[in-house]
């Protein structure tokens, strides 16, 4: 693994645009970044990120299945009560899912830590599944990158597949939903009701805030049709607190991802498998804290809902102190092992390695100048070429 | 390879894109019979007429429209075609007889090649409701007609209150948790 320099296309911005890549700078911040790229060797990509994704997955899969089961667990993780049956029927039913992003420190040598688990609304998928493919196919045409340079990237490829299966089950009509003020979600959105109709399935978009509450309680779209199926890019827990939230165990909508997505998207999923598979070379060790305390040397504390490494503390071993901000200030918290992002060229990448209907499928890596990655980080390609 | 083969966009943003070698999908034909024998009469292969039919039988419980009550189906398709049934999860509905299957195939390397069935249910009115569109795309009524066509059905839906008509009431009541913390990210 090493961080290459190279000279980003001159065209690149020109091109985001045509592809509808309307967020490669947010406030003013470059966020689509080729000015370097990460390479790797086939056997660091298959050894060391897409084999630990799959026993992590399957590992954290067959926890959710213990949790559903489970009211200590669910109580542990701190969801509302009035959902519980409601998640573990839609476990039972076994409701599709489509994807999932883990988060791996990696520096190219030991094994990967996960950091957490993105299961419930993963961003950055446009950027690493299409964008980031763009770049290296016109970095191979213009010579800048060698002819037999590839990447750890069949993500739209399986999802376009995945969506294909599952769709024959789906009520429809069929929604892809975002809020309306992002141009990030809303381009992801975009995206993914692109892959949806390439494989033959007719879906809309509707904004979260336009969804509409019937008489019934059902929820309905503009024309007031009731939804069969919603993609939502919106957190289930905060759907859980919002007005309409009660009317969800009634309502018959089918949510992707679907309602036992809560149970994995929390980070009390980290004490969790740490119990479950105490010493695992790719977990760190995570506790819940029960009674806050004051921070120890070498740990991070993390909310167990939170979003784009908010709310986050960290205390490396030798005395660094790094904390972020955020709105996710109430609600109960998690410690995990401190393990710094490697450093290079003063930048620290962290790995998105990305789980299409638990399948490991590519990798996005997304860079900070602060050891806690954030929605301010950049995105930065990678490629195999040993 | 460690990367998808072509990726290509077709909704979003302008551009075609010249890199991607997109293939284009072979479309399905469909046609419809009343009988194994009606679909072998019409050129096709005996066995695949038969694999077709015992297909769309197999599935024709569990994709046939839903009603909640016998009237409701029985207005629908007719007096002696509604019957009570029994779903994956238990729940009892009524639902119409199969009357008829539809079959699917597709021209790839110079033959034709068959890909799939669904049952179909007479309506009152003529009308053929089928579960599914050829893409898995949703299901609706189509015109009864012979001979083969490429599949297109009208939007519509099943039974279950997904697709129909309904009062809303209010709008606005998802979002506001994502706005008073001035926004998510994942």
């Amino acid at each position: 693994m090493r961080r290459i320099a190279v000279t980003p296309r001159t065209d690149w911005k020109q091109t985001a645009e045509q592809y509808g890549f309307q967020f490669h700078t947010i406030d003013g911040e470059p966020y689509w970044d080729e000015t370097a790229y990460y390479a790797f060797s086939m056997a660091q990509i298959e050894h060391d990120i897409e084999a630990p994704t799959r026993e992590i997955h399957e590992m954290a899969m067959e926890l959710a299945g213990e949790i559903v089961r489970s009211e200590a667990l669910m109580e542990r993780l701190a969801i509302p009560r009035f959902y519980w049956e409601w998640i573990a029927d839609s476990w039972q039913r076994g409701e599709p899912h489509l994807y999932g992003r883990m988060d791996l420190a990696y520096d190219g040598m030991g094994p990967a830590k996960l950091f957490e688990l993105n299961y419930d609304t993963p961003t950055s998928l446009y950027e690493a599944a299409f964008y980031q493919w763009i770049w290296l196919e016109q970095q191979v045409e213009r010579g800048v990158l060698p002819r037999q340079a590839d990447q750890y990237n069949a993500i739209q490829e399986k999802l376009c597949e995945a969506l294909a299966t599952i769709a024959k089950s789906l009520p429809r009509p069929f929604y892809f939903s975002a809020v309306r003020d992002s141009a990030e979600d809303q381009g992801t959105v975009q995206y993914l009701r692109d892959c949806a109709h390439q494989v033959g399935i007719d879906a809309g978009l509707i904004a979260v805030e336009d969804i509409g509450l019937s008489t019934k309680g059902t929820f309905t779209d503009l024309d007031s049709i009731v939804i069969g199926t919603l993609f939502k890019l919106y957190p289930l827990e905060m759907m859980f607190e919002d007005d309409y939230g009660k009317h969800l165990p009634t309502s018959g909508i089918q949510l992707i991802e679907p309602a036992w997505k809560a149970v994995l998207s929390n980070k009390g999923i980290l004490p969790l498998l740490w119990e479950r598979h105490r010493g695992h070379p790719n977990l760190l060790p995570a506790f819940f804290e029960d009674t806050p305390s004051t921070l120890a040397p070498g740990w991070v504390r993390k909310p167990m809902l939170s979003r784009e490494g908010a709310n986050i503390e960290l205390l490396t071993s030798d005395g660094m102190d790094v904390r972020t901000g955020g709105p996710y200030v109430d609600g109960p918290r998690i410690l995990q092992a401190c393990q710094p992002l490697p450093r290079f060229e003063g930048n620290y990448p962290l790995i998105g390695s990305w789980v299409i209907a638990d399948q490991p499928a590519g990798m996005g890596i997304r860079e900070d100048a602060s050891l806690i990655t954030q929605d301010t980080s950049r995105f930065v390609p990678h490629a195999i070429v040993e | 390879m460690k990367r998808s083969a072509t990726c290509k966009l077709v909704l979003m943003g302008v551009a075609p894109l010249a890199l991607a070698a997109c293939s284009s999908k072979p479309e399905v034909s469909e046609a419809q019979y009343k009988t194994v024998d009606e679909c072998a009469s019409a050129g096709n292969p005996q066995d695949e007429c038969k694999r077709a039919f015992d297909k769309a039988q197999a599935d024709q419980l569990a994709e046939s429209p839903h009603y909640k009550t016998r009237e409701d189906c029985i207005r629908d398709y007719g007096e002696d075609m509604c019957q009570s049934r029994v779903d994956s999860h238990g729940s009892s509905f009524f639902g119409p007889l199969m009357t008829g299957f539809l079959i699917g195939r597709i021209f790839q390397n110079d033959r034709y090649v068959y890909v799939e069935s669904q049952p179909l249910y007479r309506t009152r009115d003529g009308r053929d409701y089928q579960p599914y569109t050829s893409s898995g795309g949703a299901g609706g009524f189509r015109s009864s007609y012979s001979g083969w066509s490429s599949g297109k059905a009208w939007s519509g839906s099943g039974g279950s209150d997904a697709g129909s008509h309904a009062i809303t009431a209010s709008r606005g009541g998802f979002g506001s948790a994502s706005a008073a913390r001035g926004g998510w990210g994942g």
